[in-house]
Order: structure tokens, then C-alpha cells, then sequence
């Protein structure tokens, strides 16, 4: 190329850049308004100012929650152990669900495409977008208070993350196992059995355990709606103003999860 | 030396007239047929290309030694469950009796086997027919795209044929349902190009796989196979010499090893015919001969024949007693393996180079 | 590595046993464990299979009697919408904050990457331990109790949900970066932050995307209840029919939760797609 072909190239180059350039900044520009009015309407405008007052008595309000009322530890131990009891109990119902749900929801072993395949996709959404106090509102509606409804509630929030994962690595499973299980003279069930549930299982016990620590999480807030566990010891705690007693709660919450964590820690390793 | 196959046949047959016409009912499960001169029919016999076996010229035209029928039936044509509305096929896989009057057949029959992907698609096969014989190690060579897979496939309806039939010891695979199919599929060992071995199960529940047709559903969840099959697993993989590797997972072994389970596995199942897709594309060319030497040995000492899809026509015909030549779904040439010249093979890979 | 489970009897015959010494020993016992475990929490918390069968009769009974017809005009009219504007904008902003926050957060937590391994990592990881352990629930209510009701406690809640969220699946990102590329960039002498912006964020940058597309998703389906402890929302509406048993209304307002949660989840699934293949 001679030199002025190539300032040519360099002048088109460049005044390309110049407009993506205004095009892209003129998009940021957009966004950052669109956040700024919604800061405006949502936070400016909707919030309590006068109660909060200045930075300081916001400062002051956090200081209510410390110390931490430790004489409430012990009675903590039974709540504890009811919320640890619900997540594992709720997970084993997912689990128990999550089975017959994954296979419907994979179209490769789905048993009558055209009805359970949009079922099995169906629960499996519904599942995932329920809020899980809104599954605990319902179920404390239908069978009244304590951990039942808690563990149902738990349950049936966990089928849909169990299952989506799980259904598609049964769709993603080689084809030439279930092939050479089938050449044998395998009946459905046995192919299913050998080269489907081999190839899925770390993906779907990873998952299980995986959703187990989540459960944990979602179990202490059960009792928020009357599900019982911490969820229930927090509401009472907060009812009566004892903010220190709130803090405790909330670190027998952490110590809960941390055991949660742990246990999930090892678990997948042992799975791989 | 007659020039034609039915010349030949009417040389030495008694009951001329039926065996030419396949519709022909003649009738019941005990009509025989001898051929005492057949043995000499055998070695000049050269067919490239349109000899039909779908008449009544059932039972081996090349290759059969006197006698012997490993594996096969000894006795009368075995009524196949499905055969009884159809007496014209029933009559035309008539048993034949050699010299010691025993009555012989052929392990396989394939006849006019069609296939297309589609209901609208391109035909894959298109009418293939040819015998295996109880102690035959049949290669099936070709171009790719010739639908050699697909044809190994249509044997034990993994692929469904759109034509044809299939006959394994007088029973009409391509007419069979869901159980019976699954019964039949037993006595068919297949090993598969790529192995396909379940890689998280141990190599002994692999191999074991291979009985999972005699076994119900219950025993396969818990994984409770009879003693004798665990007995017969542990023997198989002594011969494939994986007997250190029993408890490791599959995905642990080489190449080689794995074939070699799949092997095993196949052998378990006691199989009638040996149905083999590429055994070596996967393989190294060294490993690649061990491994069909192992499975020559091995099907050759368990009495099974052999139907072996391969592409590396050097390896077809070293360890082959005969070779079908597929090109573009029709079957170019059949015959004993020292019949394969040069110009055989050129005008079955016209298009391709060796 | 297995416990090889043949042995030789004298007769030379070889036998095999599926159960090895040890590792079955453990796996069954654990499996045990579990069981017995099950077993007794189900004494523990009182639950006996009756509850189960009439749990159905009475979801039944719920269902079709309290539930139905639902009140579909309650949630039609312009305040209820008013408020499913705000719900809308709550999550936005909360995943937004959220989303920002987690950059530089997750670059801290990741162990590849961080600029500080002795105290900036621990003290990331362990924020993110946090914001992830307590339930948005939880922040919610203390964020309404020091800050009174309204928007500001729900967006603040999501936002340290949102970090929880996302900040977890981008350091896990930051982890499976080739660092090849990191390399050669430090090679040039370039400072961490240098670093961090020219080799890592290529990388990321499409599996990110796909996250934050996620956590707005997320964000979304909690912003729908924050409301139902004073944050501001959707949620604020069922916590009054519930409190005075206005179970057709309930439903109505459920039914506009559930739609609105699965429009967003197909159009997050089908944004996710898109940015995955690009």
C-alpha cells in the first residue's frame, strides 16, 4: 500500500472507532441516568428520612444489636438441632422427588414425550420460582405450625435445582453405553440403570449436597412464617426488642452454616 | 464345475422344481434336502455381485467343513416363534443335511436387507443378503458412507431395517416385538467401536453387563448376578489377560484393555454370532492386531462366528475366512478371503484411495 | 487405588467379592448413619405419616375452596402494579449494586488472583461466607429495623444477597483462568490492577455475564417477598391478606408472583443462551 492508502486506512479506522465509540458511551450514559431516577424513586423518595435521621443515629440503631445476649445460647441447642433436622429432612425429600421429576424433564429417557416431558419441565420451573416463604406460607396454611410444613417447604424448593442439573446431564450422557447395555438384551429399565444413573450420579449426589448446605440456609427462615427452628427463636427474640438476643441468634445461624459448609466441603470431594 | 449356482444345484438335487422359487410353499419344518456334492461346489464358487440368496438356496455355499456345527442346532429347523404364518420363508431355511446326515443351517441369514434413515431419506441399504456360517469369521469391507455400520447395526435392530429379514438360527429377528427381541438380542454379542463401556462401573460389573439379558430387574438393582456368572467373568478375563484389573474402574484402562473387556463382555453373553463395528479405528495399529487376533482366538475356541465391519482391509483379510464388499449400500462382492484380488478391491473402493 | 477383593482358595480357583475391606465398610456405614439419623429426627420433630395424607386432603381443601376463585382485579388495579414497578426496580438496583460490589470482591477471594494472600483473601472469603450465609430474609428485617420501612433496608438487603450470590460464582471463574495469559501480562511489568483488568476480565468476561444475568434473576425472585417485611413491594400486599385471611386475594397475589417470577427465569434462561453461544 502506498502511504496515502494507508493514512486513508488509518482516517476510516479511526472515525469508525470515533462513532462505536459515541454509541457505547452514549448507552452508559442511558443506564447511568435510568439508575440515578431509580434511586431517586425508589429510595429517595420512599424512605422513611426522618426516622433514620442522621448518619449517627443509624450508627446508634446497629449498636443495639451488640453486645450479644449470650445467656440465650443454650436455649439455642433445640432450636438448632430442629433447623439442621428440617434442611436434612427436606433435602431427602427433594432428593426422593427430584427422581421421577428429572427423568420426566430429560427428553432422551422421558417415558411419553408429550405429556410427561412439559410435567416433569413444569414442576421443575415452578419449583425454582417459588420463593421458599411463599411455599412456607402455603403449607403452614395447609397443615398448620411447626417444622412439617418447614420441611415440605424446604423440599419442594430444592427439587426444581436438583433436577434441572440432573436432567440435563441425562441429556448429555453417551449414547454408546446405553447402545451396548441395549445390544445385550437389556429391558428399558436395566439401560437406565447401567448407562444412564453411572454417568449422572456425581452430578446429581454433587448436587444434592450441594443444595443440602443451601436447605440450611432456608430452614432458619422457616420460622419466620411459624415453620419453626432459629427462623421462630428470631421472630420471639425481635417481638420482645431483645436486639442482643437477635445477634445471638444470628451467630447460632453462622455456626450452622459453617457446619453446613464443612460437611459439603467433604462430601463433594469424597463424590469426585 | 457348473457356471451357475442353480446349474450346480440342479446337478445334484432331488426335488428340483422347489428350490428355484421362493414362494413356493412346500411346506412343513421337515422337509430335507442332501447334497452330498456340495462339499466340491464350494471352492470354485466365485459370486461378484447379483446372485440372489433370497430363493431357496438356503445353507452355505462356500466354506463348510464336513460336519461340524458348533453352536448351531443339531436337530430340525427350530421354529422360530414368529415363523408360523410365514411358510414360504419357513421352507427356505430348511436345515441341510451333510454327509453324516446331521442337519446343518446357517447361524445367519440376511435377506434383502433395506434401510433408510428416514421415511422420505435416501435408502442406506439397499438389499443386502448373504449367510454366515457357524464357523465363519466374516469382514464386511468399504468405503465410509457404505453403510457397513448401519448394517451391523439392522442385525440386532438397534437400527431398525425398512426392508429385509434377518434370520439368527431360524428365528426372524425383523419380525420380532419388545420381548422377544430382548431374548434374541442375548444370543448376539456385539463390540463396539468405541468401546463403550460403562466408564464409572469397575471392568468386572462390565463384563458382567453382558448377562444383564438373563437377569431381572430386581437382581440388576441390587447387582446380584448368579455365582457362575461371576465365575465365568473372572475366566474370561483371564483370557483377555485383564485378570490384575478386575476392580478397577473402565476408565482407568488403555485403549487395548478396554477392547478387550468389551470382548469379554460380548463372550459373556454365550452368544450365538459375534457382531463386531470397528473394532480398531480407536486402536493403534500394533494394539489393533493383538486385539483382533484376540477376538479370532477367542470366538474361534467359544465355537461363534463372526459378522466384523472393518475399514483396514489389510487386517480383513489377514485374519477373515470371508469378506463382503459393501459400496453405497449394495453388496459389490462375497467370498472366501483368498478370492479378494486387486481389482476386487478397486471396484468396491472405486472412489476411494486404499 | 482399591483394595483388590480376589482371592486365591487352594484349589487355585479364583473368588470375588463386590464388598472391599475397607471402603465399603465406610460407605455403608455412613449411608447407615444417615438412615438412623432420618429415622430419629422424624421422632424428634413428631411427624407421622397420617400428617402426610391429610396434608393432601387439606392442600385440597385449600386449593379448592380458600384459594379459589382467586381475586384477579385486587391485583390488577394501578397501586398493586405501582408496586410490582417497585419490586421490579428494587431487584435491578439491588443486583446492579450487587453485581459491581462482587468485581472487586471476587478478585480478593479468588486464590489465584488475590494481590493480598494473607489478609485481603481471608477477610473477602469470609465477607462472602456472610452475605451468603444469612438469609436475605434476615438482612431484610434488621436493614427495617434500623432503617425503618420502605425501599432503601429491601435494596440493601439484596444488594449483600446479590454479593453472596455472585461473588461466590465469579472467584470461582477467577479460578479456572489459564494463567498463561496472566503471566505473559505481569511479564510486562504491569501493576495488579493492570493485570486483573487485561488478563483475567477477557477471560471472564462471557462466563460473568451469564452470572449477572443469573443473580438479576435471583435478585428478582427474592425482591418479590422482601416485601413481606416491610421492604417495600409486592411483598407488603401478602403480608396483609395473609395477616387478615383474605385467601382469595392470596392466591391472586401468589399467581402474579409465580407469572412474573416464570417470565423472568425464561427470559433470564434465554438471555443466559444467547450469551453463552456468543
Amino acid at each position: 500500500m502506498t502511504t496515502l492508502a494507508i493514512d486513508q486506512k488509518l482516517q476510516e479506522i479511526l472515525s469508525n472507532r470515533k462513532k462505536y465509540k459515541i454509541v457505547r458511551y452514549s448507552i452508559y450514559m442511558l443506564l447511568f441516568v435510568l439508575v440515578v431516577l431509580s434511586i431517586q424513586a425508589t429510595i429517595v423518595r420512599d424512605t422513611e428520612w426522618d426516622r433514620i435521621g442522621t448518619l449517627g443515629s443509624v450508627f446508634k440503631a446497629v449498636l443495639k444489636f451488640f453486645p450479644p445476649d449470650f445467656s440465650l445460647f443454650p436455649h439455642l441447642v433445640k432450636p438448632a438441632i430442629e433447623t439442621f433436622m428440617i434442611a436434612c429432612l427436606g433435602t431427602i425429600l427433594a432428593i426422593i422427588l427430584a427422581i421421577p421429576v428429572s427423568w420426566f424433564a430429560a427428553h432422551n429417557i422421558t417415558p411419553y414425550k408429550p405429556l410427561t416431558y412439559p410435567l416433569g419441565r413444569a414442576v421443575m420451573t415452578l419449583s425454582r420460582s417459588v420463593h421458599e416463604i411463599v411455599w412456607g406460607l402455603i403449607f403452614v396454611a395447609a397443615v398448620g405450625l411447626g417444622a412439617f410444613p418447614g420441611i415440605i417447604a424446604v423440599g419442594m424448593r430444592s427439587i426444581g435445582f436438583i433436577s434441572k442439573l440432573t436432567a440435563e446431564a441425562i441429556e448429555d450422557v453417551k449414547p454408546g453405553q446405553m447402545e451396548a447395555i441395549r445390544a445385550a438384551g437389556a429391558n428399558q429399565f436395566q439401560v437406565i440403570l447401567f448407562a444412564v444413573i453411572p454417568q449422572i450420579l456425581p452430578v446429581f449426589v454433587g448436587n444434592t449436597i450441594f443444595q443440602w448446605d443451601i436447605n440450611i440456609r432456608r430452614a432458619t427462615i422457616m420460622g419466620l412464617v411459624g415453620a419453626g427452628g432459629l427462623g421462630l427463636t428470631f421472630h420471639r427474640q425481635l417481638v420482645m426488642y431483645n436486639y442482643g438476643g437477635v445477634t445471638t441468634v444470628i451467630m447460632a445461624i453462622l455456626m450452622l452454616i459453617a457446619i453446613g459448609e464443612v460437611g459439603s466441603y467433604y462430601g463433594r470431594r469424597a463424590i469426585i | 464345475m457348473a457356471e451357475t449356482p442353480s446349474a450346480a444345484v440342479r446337478s445334484v438335487r432331488f426335488e428340483p422344481p422347489a428350490i428355484d422359487m421362493p414362494e413356493t410353499g412346500t411346506g412343513s419344518a421337515g422337509d430335507e434336502r442332501t447334497l452330498p456334492g456340495s462339499f466340491g461346489l464350494s471352492d470354485g464358487f466365485q459370486d461378484v455381485g447379483r446372485r440372489r440368496l433370497a430363493g431357496g438356496l438356503a445353507g452355505g455355499w462356500g466354506g463348510r467343513r464336513s460336519g461340524s456345527i458348533p453352536g448351531g442346532p443339531s436337530a430340525p429347523v427350530e421354529e422360530g416363534p414368529a415363523s408360523l404364518p410365514e411358510c414360504s420363508l419357513k421352507a427356505d431355511s430348511q436345515p441341510e443335511k451333510d454327509q453324516k446326515g446331521v442337519a446343518h443351517m446357517a447361524t445367519l441369514e440376511v435377506r434383502e436387507l433395506k434401510n433408510r434413515y428416514s421415511r422420505t431419506g435416501p435408502e442406506v441399504l439397499k438389499g443386502i443378503s448373504f449367510n454366515v456360517e457357524a464357523d465363519d469369521f466374516f469382514a464386511i469391507i468399504g468405503p465410509s458412507g457404505a453403510g457397513k455400520s448401519t448394517l451391523i447395526r439392522c442385525i440386532n435392530r438397534l437400527v431398525e431395517p425398512s426392508g429385509g429379514d434377518v434370520i439368527l438360527n431360524g428365528a426372524n429377528i425383523t419380525r420380532m416385538g419388545g420381548r422377544e427381541l430382548r431374548r434374541a438380542r442375548r444370543n448376539m454379542g456385539m463390540i463396539f467401536q468405541e468401546f463403550n463401556l460403562v466408564e464409572r462401573m469397575s471392568v468386572m460389573d462390565n463384563v458382567l453387563s453382558g448377562r444383564l439379558g438373563y437377569v431381572g430387574n430386581f437382581r440388576s438393582l441390587l447387582r446380584m448376578y448368579p455365582k457362575s456368572d461371576v465365575q465365568k467373568a473372572l475366566e474370561l478375563l483371564e483370557r483377555v489377560g485383564l485378570g490384575e484389573f478386575v476392580d478397577n474402574r473402565a476408565d482407568e484402562l488403555s485403549g487395548g484393555q478396554r477392547q478387550r473387556v468389551g470382548i469379554a463382555r460380548a463372550l459373556m453373553q454365550n452368544p450365538k454370532l459375534l457382531l463386531v463395528d470397528e473394532p480398531t479405528s480407536s486402536l493403534d495399529p500394533k494394539i489393533a492386531r493383538e486385539v483382533m487376533g484376540m477376538i479370532k482366538k477367542m470366538s474361534e475356541e467359544a465355537g461363534v462366528p463372526v459378522l466384523c465391519n472393518i475399514h483396514d482391509v489389510q487386517l480383513a483379510l489377514e485374519f477373515a475366512s470371508k469378506v463382503i464388499g459393501l459400496q453405497d449400500g449394495i453388496k459389490k462382492f462375497e467370498g472366501p478371503t483368498g478370492d479378494v484380488d486387486k481389482s476386487t478391491l478397486d471396484e468396491i473402493y472405486a472412489m476411494e484411495v486404499l | 487405588m482399591t483394595t483388590t477383593a480376589l482371592n486365591s482358595t487352594d484349589t487355585g480357583a479364583r473368588t470375588w467379592s463386590r464388598f472391599k475391606y475397607p471402603q465399603s465398610l465406610i460407605k455403608y456405614g455412613v449411608l447407615l448413619v444417615i438412615l438412623v439419623f432420618m429415622a430419629v429426627s422424624v421422632e424428634y420433630l413428631n411427624i407421622h405419616l397420617e400428617r402426610f395424607l391429610t396434608m393432601f386432603q387439606r392442600l385440597g381443601h385449600l386449593f379448592g375452596h380458600q384459594y379459589y376463585p382467586p381475586d384477579m382485579p385486587y391485583i390488577m388495579d394501578s397501586e398493586y402494579l405501582g408496586y410490582v414497578w417497585q419490586t421490579v426496580e428494587m431487584a435491578y438496583l439491588g443486583a446492579l449494586f450487587g453485581i459491581v460490589l462482587s468485581i472487586p470482591m471476587s478478585w480478593f477471594a479468588s486464590f489465584n488472583m488475590t494481590p493480598n494472600r494473607q489478609f485481603l483473601y481471608p477477610a473477602s472469603r469470609f465477607f462472602l461466607m456472610l452475605c451468603r450465609a444469612v438469609h436475605e430474609m434476615i438482612w431484610t428485617i434488621l436493614f427495617v429495623t434500623i432503617l425503618g420501612f420502605g425501599m432503601l433496608p429491601g435494596v440493601l438487603a439484596l444488594v449483600l444477597f446479590s454479593i453472596g450470590f455472585t461473588g461466590k460464582l465469579f472467584s470461582e471463574e477467577i479460578e479456572a483462568i489459564n494463567m498463561g495469559q496472566v503471566e505473559a501480562i505481569q511479564a510486562t511489568g504491569a501493576n495488579p490492577l493492570q493485570v486483573f483488568v487485561y488478563a483475567v476480565l477477557p477471560q471472564v468476561r462471557v462466563a460473568w455475564t451469564g452470572v449477572s444475568i443469573y443473580t438479576w434473576d435471583a435478585a428478582f425472585r427474592a425482591a418479590t417477598v422482601v416485601g413481606f417485611f416491610g421492604a417495600g413491594g409486592m411483598g407488603w400486599y401478602l403480608r396483609r391478606t395473609v395477616q387478615q385471611i383474605q385467601s382469595t386475594r392470596v392466591a391472586a397475589i401468589l399467581i402474579s408472583i409465580i407469572a412474573l417470577v416464570v417470565v423472568s427465569e425464561v427470559a433470564s434462561a434465554w438471555a443466559r443462551n444467547k450469551v453463552g453461544k456468543s
